[in-house]
Protein backbone atom coordinates (compact mmCIF):
# COMPACT_ATOMS: atom_id res chain seq x y z
CA UNK A 1 0.00 0.00 0.00
CA UNK A 2 2.73 2.41 1.04
CA UNK A 3 4.51 1.45 -2.47
CA UNK A 4 1.14 2.32 -4.43
CA UNK A 5 1.10 5.79 -2.23
CA UNK A 6 4.32 6.23 -3.55
CA UNK A 7 3.79 5.48 -7.19
CA UNK A 8 0.80 7.60 -7.11
CA UNK A 9 3.04 10.57 -5.92
CA UNK A 10 5.31 10.13 -8.25
CA UNK A 11 2.93 9.87 -11.26
CA UNK A 12 1.40 13.12 -9.92
CA UNK A 13 4.59 14.27 -10.24
CA UNK A 14 5.33 13.08 -13.59
CA UNK A 15 2.17 15.03 -14.63
CA UNK A 16 3.08 18.31 -13.49
CA UNK A 17 6.51 17.52 -15.32
CA UNK A 18 4.42 16.64 -18.98
CA UNK A 19 2.52 20.05 -18.50
CA UNK A 20 5.73 22.12 -17.83
CA UNK A 21 8.30 20.50 -19.97
CA UNK A 22 9.02 22.86 -22.58
CA UNK A 23 9.50 19.87 -25.37
CA UNK A 24 6.21 18.36 -25.14
CA UNK A 25 4.09 19.00 -28.69
CA UNK A 26 0.96 20.66 -27.11
CA UNK A 27 3.42 22.84 -25.50
CA UNK A 28 4.86 24.52 -28.70
CA UNK A 29 1.31 25.72 -29.24
CA UNK A 30 1.13 27.03 -25.91
CA UNK A 31 -2.63 25.11 -25.30
CA UNK A 32 -1.96 21.85 -23.31
CA UNK A 33 -4.87 19.40 -21.49
CA UNK A 34 -5.25 20.05 -17.96
CA UNK A 35 -3.72 16.56 -16.72
CA UNK A 36 -4.37 17.80 -13.08
CA UNK A 37 -7.84 18.25 -13.58
CA UNK A 38 -8.28 14.42 -14.19
CA UNK A 39 -6.59 13.40 -11.17
CA UNK A 40 -8.95 16.54 -9.85
CA UNK A 41 -11.58 14.00 -10.64
CA UNK A 42 -10.12 11.08 -9.79
CA UNK A 43 -10.07 12.51 -6.41
CA UNK A 44 -13.18 13.16 -6.15
CA UNK A 45 -14.42 9.70 -7.13
CA UNK A 46 -12.03 8.08 -5.16
CA UNK A 47 -10.87 10.10 -2.01
CA UNK A 48 -13.14 10.84 1.46
CA UNK A 49 -14.07 15.42 1.79
CA UNK A 50 -11.30 15.66 3.90
CA UNK A 51 -8.41 13.77 2.48
CA UNK A 52 -9.90 14.60 -1.54
CA UNK A 53 -9.99 18.20 -0.15
CA UNK A 54 -6.93 19.04 1.29
CA UNK A 55 -5.12 16.64 -2.06
CA UNK A 56 -6.98 19.10 -4.20
CA UNK A 57 -6.14 22.33 -2.39
CA UNK A 58 -2.41 21.01 -2.38
CA UNK A 59 -2.95 20.14 -6.50
CA UNK A 60 -3.97 23.64 -7.13
CA UNK A 61 -1.56 25.10 -4.72
CA UNK A 62 1.48 23.65 -6.62
CA UNK A 63 0.02 24.89 -10.24
CA UNK A 64 -0.03 28.22 -9.11
CA UNK A 65 3.71 28.58 -7.53
CA UNK A 66 4.67 26.61 -11.14
CA UNK A 67 2.20 28.83 -13.20
CA UNK A 68 1.77 32.64 -13.63
CA UNK A 69 -1.68 32.40 -12.74
CA UNK A 70 -2.93 34.54 -9.64
CA UNK A 71 -2.54 32.55 -6.35
CA UNK A 72 -5.93 31.05 -5.05
CA UNK A 73 -7.01 30.71 -8.84
CA UNK A 74 -6.62 27.06 -9.24
CA UNK A 75 -7.35 26.39 -5.54
CA UNK A 76 -10.61 28.05 -6.44
CA UNK A 77 -10.72 26.03 -9.38
CA UNK A 78 -10.01 22.43 -7.97
CA UNK A 79 -12.05 22.91 -4.63
CA UNK A 80 -15.10 23.72 -6.97
CA UNK A 81 -15.12 20.78 -9.27
CA UNK A 82 -14.25 18.82 -6.13
CA UNK A 83 -17.37 19.93 -3.99
CA UNK A 84 -19.85 19.28 -7.24
CA UNK A 85 -18.61 15.58 -7.87
CA UNK A 86 -19.26 15.01 -4.10
CA UNK A 87 -22.91 16.40 -4.68
CA UNK A 88 -23.15 14.44 -7.85
CA UNK A 89 -21.84 11.39 -5.88
CA UNK A 90 -25.13 11.41 -3.97
CA UNK A 91 -27.02 10.35 -6.80
CA UNK A 92 -24.27 8.87 -9.12
CA UNK A 93 -22.25 6.30 -8.24
CA UNK A 94 -19.60 6.95 -11.45
CA UNK A 95 -19.09 3.28 -11.89
CA UNK A 96 -19.84 3.14 -15.57
CA UNK A 97 -18.24 4.80 -18.57
CA UNK A 98 -21.10 6.95 -19.79
CA UNK A 99 -21.53 8.34 -15.76
CA UNK A 100 -17.21 8.93 -15.83
CA UNK A 101 -17.67 11.09 -19.23
CA UNK A 102 -20.78 12.71 -17.92
CA UNK A 103 -19.03 13.75 -14.75
CA UNK A 104 -16.01 14.99 -17.48
CA UNK A 105 -18.54 17.01 -18.90
CA UNK A 106 -19.64 18.68 -15.86
CA UNK A 107 -16.07 19.17 -14.15
CA UNK A 108 -14.88 21.04 -17.89
CA UNK A 109 -18.35 23.38 -17.57
CA UNK A 110 -17.64 23.94 -14.23
CA UNK A 111 -14.23 24.82 -14.75
CA UNK A 112 -14.95 27.27 -17.96
CA UNK A 113 -17.69 29.19 -15.51
CA UNK A 114 -15.40 29.54 -12.27
CA UNK A 115 -12.32 30.89 -15.03
CA UNK A 116 -14.99 33.07 -17.05
CA UNK A 117 -16.02 34.72 -13.69
CA UNK A 118 -12.60 35.26 -12.52
CA UNK A 119 -11.64 36.46 -15.72
CA UNK A 120 -14.35 38.38 -16.72
CA UNK A 121 -12.20 41.45 -15.16
CA UNK A 122 -9.32 40.74 -17.08
CA UNK A 123 -10.71 39.60 -20.91
CA UNK A 124 -12.85 41.49 -22.73
CA UNK A 125 -14.06 38.92 -25.18
CA UNK A 126 -15.33 35.64 -23.55
CA UNK A 127 -15.54 35.02 -27.13
CA UNK A 128 -12.13 35.11 -27.62
CA UNK A 129 -11.39 33.28 -24.73
CA UNK A 130 -13.55 30.52 -26.04
CA UNK A 131 -12.71 29.80 -29.33
CA UNK A 132 -8.68 30.15 -28.68
CA UNK A 133 -7.94 28.42 -25.34
CA UNK A 134 -11.16 26.64 -23.89
CA UNK A 135 -11.94 24.62 -26.88
CA UNK A 136 -8.56 23.29 -27.82
CA UNK A 137 -7.86 22.67 -23.80
CA UNK A 138 -11.20 20.81 -23.22
CA UNK A 139 -10.72 18.37 -26.47
CA UNK A 140 -7.28 17.63 -25.47
CA UNK A 141 -7.92 17.03 -21.93
CA UNK A 142 -11.02 14.74 -22.60
CA UNK A 143 -8.72 12.85 -25.64
CA UNK A 144 -6.15 12.12 -22.53
CA UNK A 145 -8.54 11.43 -19.98
CA UNK A 146 -9.22 7.86 -19.71
CA UNK A 147 -5.91 6.99 -20.15
CA UNK A 148 -4.95 9.46 -17.24
CA UNK A 149 -7.41 7.91 -15.20
CA UNK A 150 -7.25 3.97 -16.12
CA UNK A 151 -3.50 5.12 -14.99
CA UNK A 152 -4.44 6.13 -11.64
CA UNK A 153 -6.70 3.54 -10.91
CA UNK A 154 -4.26 0.69 -11.45
CA UNK A 155 -1.63 2.56 -9.18
CA UNK A 156 -3.68 3.03 -6.19
CA UNK A 157 -7.26 1.84 -5.73
CA UNK A 158 -9.62 1.47 -2.71
CA UNK A 159 -11.16 -2.12 -3.13
CA UNK A 160 -14.51 -1.03 -1.97
CA UNK A 161 -14.85 1.89 -4.81
CA UNK A 162 -12.92 0.46 -7.80
CA UNK A 163 -14.76 2.38 -10.81
CA UNK A 164 -16.62 -0.41 -13.22
CA UNK A 165 -14.43 0.66 -16.53
CA UNK A 166 -11.46 0.03 -14.80
CA UNK A 167 -12.94 -3.30 -13.68
CA UNK A 168 -13.68 -4.42 -16.90
CA UNK A 169 -10.35 -3.30 -18.50
CA UNK A 170 -8.84 -5.79 -16.23
CA UNK A 171 -11.36 -8.37 -16.63
CA UNK A 172 -10.50 -8.15 -20.31
CA UNK A 173 -6.85 -8.25 -19.85
CA UNK A 174 -7.03 -11.62 -17.59
CA UNK A 175 -9.12 -13.17 -20.61
CA UNK B 1 -25.61 24.91 17.47
CA UNK B 2 -22.77 22.99 17.91
CA UNK B 3 -24.12 20.16 16.45
CA UNK B 4 -25.47 21.74 13.41
CA UNK B 5 -21.77 22.31 13.15
CA UNK B 6 -20.45 19.17 14.00
CA UNK B 7 -23.03 17.23 11.84
CA UNK B 8 -21.97 19.15 8.59
CA UNK B 9 -17.97 19.09 9.51
CA UNK B 10 -16.94 17.69 6.51
CA UNK B 11 -18.92 20.51 4.51
CA UNK B 12 -17.49 23.31 6.59
CA UNK B 13 -13.54 22.24 5.86
CA UNK B 14 -14.33 22.10 2.31
CA UNK B 15 -15.68 25.85 2.79
CA UNK B 16 -12.67 27.27 4.91
CA UNK B 17 -10.38 25.37 2.27
CA UNK B 18 -12.37 27.17 -0.36
CA UNK B 19 -12.15 30.42 2.08
CA UNK B 20 -8.41 30.12 2.09
CA UNK B 21 -7.90 30.56 -1.57
CA UNK B 22 -10.77 33.39 -1.74
CA UNK B 23 -8.07 34.74 0.73
CA UNK B 24 -5.00 34.11 -1.51
CA UNK B 25 -6.76 35.59 -4.50
CA UNK B 26 -7.86 38.88 -3.04
CA UNK B 27 -4.21 39.05 -0.98
CA UNK B 28 -2.93 38.69 -5.02
CA UNK B 29 -4.98 41.49 -6.50
CA UNK B 30 -3.83 43.89 -3.64
CA UNK B 31 -0.40 42.98 -4.28
CA UNK B 32 1.67 39.90 -6.65
CA UNK B 33 2.80 37.13 -4.45
CA UNK B 34 6.71 36.67 -4.31
CA UNK B 35 7.81 33.07 -3.87
CA UNK B 36 8.22 32.75 0.08
CA UNK B 37 10.20 29.38 1.74
CA UNK B 38 7.65 26.50 0.66
CA UNK B 39 7.28 28.23 -3.06
CA UNK B 40 11.43 28.15 -3.02
CA UNK B 41 11.16 24.01 -2.03
CA UNK B 42 8.36 23.53 -5.03
CA UNK B 43 10.04 25.50 -7.65
CA UNK B 44 13.81 23.78 -6.59
CA UNK B 45 11.93 20.31 -6.84
CA UNK B 46 10.66 20.85 -10.26
CA UNK B 47 13.10 22.80 -12.36
CA UNK B 48 15.61 20.19 -11.39
CA UNK B 49 14.07 17.24 -13.54
CA UNK B 50 12.91 20.04 -15.98
CA UNK B 51 16.67 21.47 -16.56
CA UNK B 52 18.63 18.40 -16.81
CA UNK B 53 15.99 16.77 -19.83
CA UNK B 54 15.89 20.51 -21.28
CA UNK B 55 20.13 20.52 -21.15
CA UNK B 56 20.21 16.81 -22.60
CA UNK B 57 17.74 17.56 -25.47
CA UNK B 58 19.30 21.09 -26.19
CA UNK B 59 22.87 19.18 -26.28
CA UNK B 60 21.13 16.13 -28.58
CA UNK B 61 20.22 18.77 -30.91
CA UNK B 62 23.13 20.92 -30.88
CA UNK B 63 25.42 17.24 -32.07
CA UNK B 64 22.82 17.13 -34.46
CA UNK B 65 23.57 20.74 -35.77
CA UNK B 66 27.00 20.44 -35.18
CA UNK B 67 28.43 17.04 -36.10
CA UNK B 68 25.40 14.78 -37.98
CA UNK B 69 23.77 17.54 -40.04
CA UNK B 70 26.52 19.41 -41.90
CA UNK B 71 24.94 19.86 -45.79
CA UNK B 72 26.09 22.56 -47.34
CA UNK B 73 27.92 24.10 -44.48
CA UNK B 74 31.14 25.38 -47.28
CA UNK B 75 28.96 27.26 -49.49
CA UNK B 76 27.27 28.80 -46.17
CA UNK B 77 30.36 29.29 -44.78
CA UNK B 78 31.62 31.47 -47.81
CA UNK B 79 28.12 33.19 -47.88
CA UNK B 80 28.60 34.24 -44.14
CA UNK B 81 32.38 35.46 -44.19
CA UNK B 82 30.95 38.08 -47.00
CA UNK B 83 28.02 39.08 -44.80
CA UNK B 84 30.25 39.22 -41.93
CA UNK B 85 33.15 41.47 -43.67
CA UNK B 86 30.01 44.03 -44.96
CA UNK B 87 28.85 44.31 -41.49
CA UNK B 88 32.27 44.68 -40.01
CA UNK B 89 32.11 47.92 -42.26
CA UNK B 90 28.40 49.23 -41.20
CA UNK B 91 29.70 48.62 -37.45
CA UNK B 92 32.95 50.38 -37.78
CA UNK B 93 30.95 53.40 -39.72
CA UNK B 94 27.98 52.75 -36.85
CA UNK B 95 30.44 52.93 -34.12
CA UNK B 96 32.51 56.11 -35.34
CA UNK B 97 28.55 57.71 -35.03
CA UNK B 98 27.72 56.35 -31.74
CA UNK B 99 31.03 57.94 -30.57
CA UNK B 100 30.00 61.62 -32.23
CA UNK B 101 26.68 60.83 -30.95
CA UNK B 102 28.05 60.43 -27.01
CA UNK B 103 30.33 63.73 -27.53
CA UNK B 104 27.35 65.20 -28.37
CA UNK B 105 25.24 64.27 -25.87
CA UNK B 106 27.65 65.24 -23.53
CA UNK B 107 27.94 68.70 -24.38
CA UNK B 108 24.68 69.02 -24.37
CA UNK B 109 24.78 68.12 -20.64
CA UNK B 110 22.34 65.16 -21.41
CA UNK B 111 21.47 63.06 -18.98
CA UNK B 112 23.79 59.74 -18.36
CA UNK B 113 21.60 56.96 -20.30
CA UNK B 114 21.05 53.67 -17.90
CA UNK B 115 23.61 51.01 -18.52
CA UNK B 116 22.27 47.53 -19.33
CA UNK B 117 23.62 44.48 -18.45
CA UNK B 118 22.64 41.42 -20.18
CA UNK B 119 22.57 37.53 -19.09
CA UNK B 120 21.64 34.51 -21.28
CA UNK B 121 19.36 32.25 -20.24
CA UNK B 122 17.64 28.83 -20.92
CA UNK B 123 14.16 27.99 -20.83
CA UNK B 124 13.55 25.13 -19.03
CA UNK B 125 9.46 24.99 -18.14
CA UNK B 126 6.35 27.02 -19.43
CA UNK B 127 3.36 27.65 -17.97
CA UNK B 128 1.39 24.66 -17.18
CA UNK B 129 -2.24 26.34 -17.47
CA UNK B 130 -2.87 27.24 -21.01
CA UNK B 131 -4.53 30.28 -19.82
CA UNK B 132 -1.31 32.31 -18.28
CA UNK B 133 1.90 32.68 -20.74
CA UNK B 134 4.68 32.38 -18.85
CA UNK B 135 8.47 30.85 -18.72
CA UNK B 136 10.31 29.26 -16.50
CA UNK B 137 13.69 30.17 -16.69
CA UNK B 138 17.29 28.76 -15.48
CA UNK B 139 18.40 31.93 -13.33
CA UNK B 140 17.78 33.33 -10.45
CA UNK B 141 18.32 35.17 -7.21
CA UNK B 142 22.10 33.74 -6.89
CA UNK B 143 22.54 35.12 -10.57
CA UNK B 144 21.66 38.66 -9.81
CA UNK B 145 18.02 38.57 -11.66
CA UNK B 146 16.05 41.36 -10.05
CA UNK B 147 12.15 41.20 -10.18
CA UNK B 148 10.87 43.53 -13.13
CA UNK B 149 13.88 43.03 -15.01
CA UNK B 150 12.99 42.90 -18.96
CA UNK B 151 13.99 39.83 -21.31
CA UNK B 152 14.49 40.05 -24.94
CA UNK B 153 16.03 38.20 -27.86
CA UNK B 154 18.11 39.17 -30.77
CA UNK B 155 14.56 38.94 -32.54
CA UNK B 156 12.76 41.04 -30.05
CA UNK B 157 11.22 41.50 -26.38
CA UNK B 158 10.49 38.74 -24.93
CA UNK B 159 9.09 39.70 -21.51
CA UNK B 160 9.47 40.37 -17.80
CA UNK B 161 10.58 39.02 -15.06
CA UNK B 162 7.50 38.53 -12.51
CA UNK B 163 9.35 36.02 -9.50
CA UNK B 164 12.38 34.92 -8.52
CA UNK B 165 13.24 32.02 -6.97
CA UNK B 166 17.13 31.38 -5.86
CA UNK B 167 18.01 29.24 -9.25
CA UNK B 168 15.11 29.45 -11.09
CA UNK B 169 12.47 32.87 -12.82
CA UNK B 170 9.13 33.15 -14.44
CA UNK B 171 8.99 35.33 -17.22
CA UNK B 172 5.64 37.22 -18.25
CA UNK B 173 5.51 36.78 -22.12
CA UNK B 174 4.42 40.30 -23.48
CA UNK B 175 1.40 38.27 -25.34
CA UNK B 176 -0.01 37.66 -21.34
CA UNK B 177 -3.29 39.09 -21.17
CA UNK B 178 -1.80 41.11 -17.58
CA UNK B 179 1.44 42.16 -19.51
CA UNK B 180 2.34 45.61 -20.46
CA UNK B 181 4.96 47.49 -22.79
CA UNK B 182 5.32 50.97 -22.87
CA UNK B 183 6.08 51.19 -27.20
CA UNK B 184 6.45 53.56 -29.93
CA UNK B 185 4.93 53.21 -33.27
CA UNK B 186 9.14 53.65 -35.07
CA UNK B 187 7.78 55.87 -38.23
CA UNK B 188 5.44 58.24 -36.61
CA UNK B 189 6.36 58.05 -33.22
CA UNK B 190 3.20 57.13 -31.71
CA UNK B 191 3.29 56.05 -28.31
CA UNK B 192 0.90 53.49 -26.89
CA UNK B 193 0.87 50.44 -24.28
CA UNK B 194 1.31 46.62 -26.08
CA UNK B 195 -1.07 44.56 -24.45
CA UNK B 196 -0.93 41.10 -24.76
CA UNK B 197 -4.05 39.29 -26.44
CA UNK B 198 -3.64 35.45 -26.24
CA UNK B 199 -2.07 33.21 -28.90
CA UNK B 200 0.89 34.79 -30.38
CA UNK B 201 -1.02 38.50 -30.44
CA UNK B 202 -0.93 41.76 -28.58
CA UNK B 203 -3.09 44.76 -28.99
CA UNK B 204 -1.70 47.97 -29.09
CA UNK B 205 -3.88 50.09 -26.84
CA UNK B 206 -4.11 53.86 -26.22
CA UNK B 207 -3.44 55.21 -29.96
CA UNK B 208 -5.78 57.91 -31.00
CA UNK B 209 -8.07 57.57 -34.04
CA UNK B 210 -6.15 60.71 -35.79
CA UNK B 211 -2.64 59.04 -35.38
CA UNK B 212 -2.02 57.52 -39.26
CA UNK B 213 -0.82 53.90 -38.82
CA UNK B 214 0.02 51.92 -41.34
CA UNK B 215 -0.46 47.55 -41.90
CA UNK B 216 3.44 46.63 -40.94
CA UNK B 217 4.83 50.03 -39.39
CA UNK B 218 7.26 48.44 -37.07
CA UNK B 219 6.55 48.51 -32.89
CA UNK B 220 9.94 49.37 -30.69
CA UNK B 221 9.97 50.14 -26.79
CA UNK B 222 9.80 53.49 -25.65
CA UNK B 223 12.79 52.92 -22.81
CA UNK B 224 10.53 54.95 -20.70
CA UNK B 225 10.02 52.76 -17.85
CA UNK B 226 13.39 51.29 -17.47
CA UNK B 227 12.56 47.98 -17.77
CA UNK B 228 13.56 47.56 -21.30
CA UNK B 229 16.92 49.24 -23.89
CA UNK B 230 15.36 51.78 -25.91
CA UNK B 231 14.11 51.01 -29.35
CA UNK B 232 14.44 47.46 -29.13
CA UNK B 233 12.01 45.71 -31.79
CA UNK B 234 8.81 44.57 -30.65
CA UNK B 235 6.57 43.53 -33.55
CA UNK B 236 4.58 44.82 -36.50
CA UNK B 237 1.00 46.01 -37.13
CA UNK B 238 -0.98 43.12 -38.01
CA UNK B 239 -4.41 44.41 -38.04
CA UNK B 240 -5.99 48.21 -38.30
CA UNK B 241 -9.53 49.17 -37.61
CA UNK B 242 -11.20 52.76 -36.44
CA UNK B 243 -14.73 51.43 -36.43
CA UNK B 244 -15.09 50.96 -32.79
CA UNK B 245 -16.61 54.39 -31.37
CA UNK B 246 -14.46 56.24 -29.04
CA UNK B 247 -11.09 57.85 -29.05
CA UNK B 248 -8.84 55.10 -29.66
CA UNK B 249 -8.05 53.06 -32.55
CA UNK B 250 -7.57 49.27 -32.46
CA UNK B 251 -4.48 47.95 -33.22
CA UNK B 252 -3.03 44.15 -33.72
CA UNK B 253 0.27 43.75 -33.25
CA UNK B 254 2.15 40.50 -34.21
CA UNK B 255 5.10 39.84 -32.10
CA UNK B 256 8.53 39.69 -33.56
CA UNK B 257 9.79 36.71 -31.41
CA UNK B 258 8.25 33.17 -32.18
CA UNK B 259 7.02 32.20 -28.45
CA UNK B 260 7.10 28.61 -30.19
CA UNK B 261 10.46 28.35 -30.83
CA UNK B 262 11.99 30.11 -28.09
CA UNK B 263 14.97 28.32 -26.37
CA UNK B 264 17.25 31.03 -24.96
CA UNK B 265 16.49 34.51 -24.02
CA UNK B 266 18.71 37.79 -22.68
CA UNK B 267 18.05 39.25 -19.18
CA UNK B 268 18.47 42.84 -19.37
CA UNK B 269 20.12 43.55 -15.43
CA UNK B 270 19.71 47.02 -14.53
CA UNK B 271 23.10 48.62 -13.42
CA UNK B 272 23.41 50.96 -11.26
CA UNK B 273 23.82 54.52 -12.97
CA UNK B 274 27.23 56.21 -13.40
CA UNK B 275 27.73 58.34 -10.95
CA UNK B 276 29.05 62.47 -12.33
CA UNK B 277 31.77 63.91 -10.96
CA UNK B 278 29.62 66.63 -8.89
CA UNK B 279 27.53 63.39 -7.69
CA UNK B 280 24.44 63.92 -9.51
Amino acid sequence: MVLKRVLLILFIWMLYFFQNHVFLPFGKTGIRPDLLLCFVIYTGVIFTFCRGGIICFVTGYVLEVLSGANSGLYIIIYLNIFITIKLLKRYFNFDTVPELLFLMCVCVVVKFLVILFCFSFIYESSYFVVRQIYVPETLYTVILFPVVFSILCKLYKDPRKIPQPYAILSNVRRI
Amino acid sequence: MLQFFLKRKRFFFLLLLLFIGLTFLAKDVEKKKQYNFFDNILLTVFAFPLNVTTQSINNAIYIWDHYVYLVNVKAENTRLTKKTEKLEIENQLLREEAIENQRLRTLLSFKQKLAYKILPAEIIGRDPSSWFKTILIDKGKLDGVLRGSGVITPQGVVGKVINVALTTSKVLLITDVNSSVDTVVKRTRSSGILEGYGENSCILSYVMKTEQLLADDTIVTSGLNGVYPKGILVGKIHNLSSEKSGFFQFVEVKPSVDFSKLNEVLIVLKEKPAETKNGS
